[in-house]
């Protein structure tokens, strides 16, 4: 979709007003469930110097426990909508940056804002919190990998496997320019400008990245299991190496503890290093087994 | 890239992280804590340190003004913030609906205990009442007897109808309390008056009808004391049963027909044999006579002897009465010399068998005529009790219009009105009767 500046102006500002008007809606509701939930402490004190519960209270706590669930349940789709908002604002503005580019307008990027960035669109990536227990993420949410016929969009952030100068083949953090249906293959941009800029690669040199993160406290399924070997971005780094997962994140904005394999140690990795959920992918084992750096 | 670099450059990251990472699981816990049981007051403080300290830029929107509004540097933390209440809504929602379903399976797990409860006790008294009509088997009494204890039974089981109604509603009642622990507390008293209950009630008609029948039974014993006549005897009987047996034992398979027409001529010689023996006299002559004969025939010659030794015997058999031919002998023998006249009542005596039925008969009489007596003294005590509690119930009624009156007679002082002489003299009336009455029930005493 073309944007003018003007009308993606407007429509981001309309976007956050609405978001000013969901947070006031939001802190009501909240007041509201704050009410409910003191409630059900105070029936909870009645009940706990009495060895059994009665039905009377049994009943009474059913009743609050039911009011305090609905009371969720709006809270939950106001927020939602809310994070939906937000989204929508981050789209208008890839948009924006996309067609920047595309117009020749080439910025150069200094290193040290390059990797602020690269950590920043790590954080910010939406989080996937299921409705209820056994509801199942989708494609590219955390760990889960990606149907085998999907293509990545313009924009969209990927690991791609390039050869270098000298050395074998890497694993690159790089962005889609586009796919074209009738090669099979992708064209993508390494993110260090410093490098060449442009690959063509074919589509099983391309891993999509996640574009969701998954809740460790709702959705744990969804990420990769302790001891388990992925290829993860090495911090301050565009390039992924073989790793092993040391420890999960326990919070939505926590990261990864990951143990990198590094021949310089004796115990042949790495001590562990935070990555983001963004940045852990699947491993795809190679013939040539030249991933070392 | 140099790894020293790369090292470098990760403390300082690290120390950064450690810190968010306490500050959001503190703020997790808190909302985790919201769904369980906490004070209110603390928990109340905790949550609004919490808002400024773990969502400041969220706290801070809120302050601000509607033209102020939301700023695109606010969007990355203010993502976060959400996504944190978010997960916390998410986390509580679910934790509800735990709760919700355990306090369901547990009103279910009570409403099946309870059901438990209600059924034991009337399974109890099931089983209570089947056991009885075995008792009355056990003990085989007669029949009259089996009457009576049926008819109590009945009104017993009557009454524990209506108690175990009394008892359902007590469970039905008390469904919100512990229904097993008042069970059993409720249950002893209850059987203790079920089963005292056919002793204290009032004696009915039918109760004096069954004793009336009970004694005119036991009065008409004449059935009782005739002697049966005398069977075959033994000896005839068994030879009877050896023929019978050898006679299936030879011819098993061949000749049934013959056998049988054999067996039935076999039968009619005995029965005539058995016509003719009658007394226990004549049979011990002539199994003497027998014996000796034999004897002699085995000195001299068989067949003669023999022969003529049957002859008369037979015929005076087949042509004299029983009857006649135990007199005659008896004559003959005292004529002779070799019994003496008194030798009739040794034979009497020596009879065992009719002795043992004799005394066993004059017991019986004895025991039935102490039943008799008893039933009538039964029968007296229960008339006159009858008689006694009709009283008792004229005088209840006499209760009641002496209460009827006396509540006139206080309606009348409190509206300060005087009775007319005709109620006066009925209630004189009533006092009086109830007086009579009294007396009478003192009478019978």
């Amino acid at each position: 979709m073309p944007f003018t500046a003007d009308v993606a102006a407007s429509q981001i500002q309309e976007h956050l007003k609405s978001i000013y008007n969901l947070l006031h809606d939001i802190e009501s509701q909240r007041i509201r469930s704050e009410h409910n939930l003191n409630n059900i402490m105070k029936t909870h004190d009645k009940v706990t110097p009495d060895d059994k519960v009665s039905p009377y209270y049994q009943q009474k706590l059913k009743n609050l426990y039911n009011a305090a669930m609905t009371d969720a349940q709006q809270e939950e789709e106001i927020l939602r909508k809310a994070l939906s908002k937000i989204n929508e604002i981050r789209t208008i503005r890839n948009e924006r940056r996309i067609q920047a580019r595309n117009a020749g307008n080439k910025e150069t990027i200094r290193r040290g804002a390059l990797m602020k960035m690269v950590q920043s669109t790590a954080q910010t990536l939406p989080l996937y919190v299921g409705k209820t227990p056994g509801a199942k993420p989708p494609p590219l949410c955390g760990a889960i990998p990606a149907e085998p016929t999907y293509i990545a969009k313009m924009g969209d952030m990927v690991a791609a496997l390039v050869k270098g100068n000298e050395e074998g083949e890497n694993w690159i953090l790089a962005e889609v320019v586009q796919f074209n249906p009738a090669t099979n293959k992708y064209e993508v941009d390494d993110i260090d400008e410093e490098q060449k800029p442009r690959h063509t690669l074919s589509r099983r040199r391309v891993v999509p990245l996640p574009l969701m993160r998954a809740n460790p406290e709702t959705d744990p399924h969804a990420l990769f299991p302790k001891n388990s070997t992925v290829m993860a971005l090495y911090p301050q780094t565009t390039c992924f190496y073989k790793a092993i997962v040391k420890q999960l994140p326990t919070t939505a904005t926590e990261e990864y503890k990951i143990l990198f394999e590094d021949a310089a140690y004796t115990t042949g990795y790495s001590p562990p290093l935070n990555v983001a959920q963004r940045y852990v992918i699947s491993i795809k084992e190679s013939k040539k087994n030249k991933s070392q750096c | 890239m140099s790894g020293k670099g790369k090292q470098s450059s990760k403390k300082a990251v690290v120390k950064v992280r450690e810190s968010g990472k306490t500050a959001q699981s503190s703020l997790v816990n808190n909302d985790t804590n919201s769904e369980t049981s906490e004070p209110t007051t603390s928990q109340a403080i905790f949550k609004t340190v919490d808002n400024s300290r773990h969502l400041p830029r969220y706290t801070n929107i809120l302050k601000r003004s509607a033209e102020e509004g939301v700023g695109m540097e606010d969007l990355d933390t203010l993502q976060l913030e959400l996504e944190m209440l978010l997960s916390a809504v998410v986390v509580r929602h679910r934790t509800l609906q735990d709760e919700i379903a355990s306090l369901s399976s547990a009103e279910e797990r009570r409403d099946r205990r309870s059901k438990s409860g209600k059924s034991v006790p009337l399974l109890k008294k099931m089983r209570e009442e089947k056991f009885k009509p075995k008792e009355v088997n056990a003990k085989s009494q007669p029949p009259l007897y089996t009457k009576l204890y049926t008819q109590r039974a009945v009104r017993s089981s009557a009454s524990q109808v209506a108690s175990n109604i009394h008892e359902i509603g007590r469970i039905e009642g008390s469904k919100s309390d512990a229904p097993k622990l008042l069970l059993p507390k409720n249950d002893t008293p209850n059987k203790f008056w079920a089963s005292v209950d056919p002793y204290c009630t009032d004696i009915m008609p039918e109760d004096i009808k069954l004793l009336e029948e009970l004694i005119a039974t036991h009065s008409d014993i004449s059935d009782f004391k005739k002697i049966p006549p005398l069977g075959r005897h033994y000896s005839l009987m068994w030879a009877h049963n050896d023929l019978l047996q050898e006679e299936d034992a030879a011819n098993p398979n061949r000749e049934k027909r013959k056998n049988r027409t054999d067996m039935s001529h076999l039968i009619s010689k005995g029965d005539k044999k058995t016509n003719g023996i009658a007394g226990p006299l004549t049979q011990r002559l002539v199994s003497a006579l027998l014996e000796e004969k034999v004897y002699v025939g085995n000195n001299n010659t068989e067949n003669k002897l023999f022969r003529d030794g049957d002859s008369p015997v037979l015929r005076d058999l087949t042509i004299q009465n029983s009857m006649n031919l135990e007199l005659r002998m008896h004559k003959e023998l005292v004529e002779q010399g070799i019994l003496e006249p008194d030798a009739q009542k040794k034979n009497q005596e020596d009879d065992e068998i009719l002795a043992e039925i004799k005394r066993c008969q004059q017991e019986l009489s004895a025991l039935s005529s102490h039943n008799v007596v008893q039933l009538k003294r039964l029968f007296n005590l229960a008339q006159e009790e009858s008689k006694r509690q009709a009283l008792k119930r004229k005088i209840s009624n006499a209760d009641n219009e002496v209460v009827e009156h006396y509540k006139k007679l206080t309606k009348a002082k409190q509206n300060k009105e005087s009775l007319t002489r005709k109620e006066q003299e009925k209630a004189w009336a009533c006092l009086r009767e109830r007086e009579s009455l009294l007396e009478q029930l003192n009478a019978t005493k």
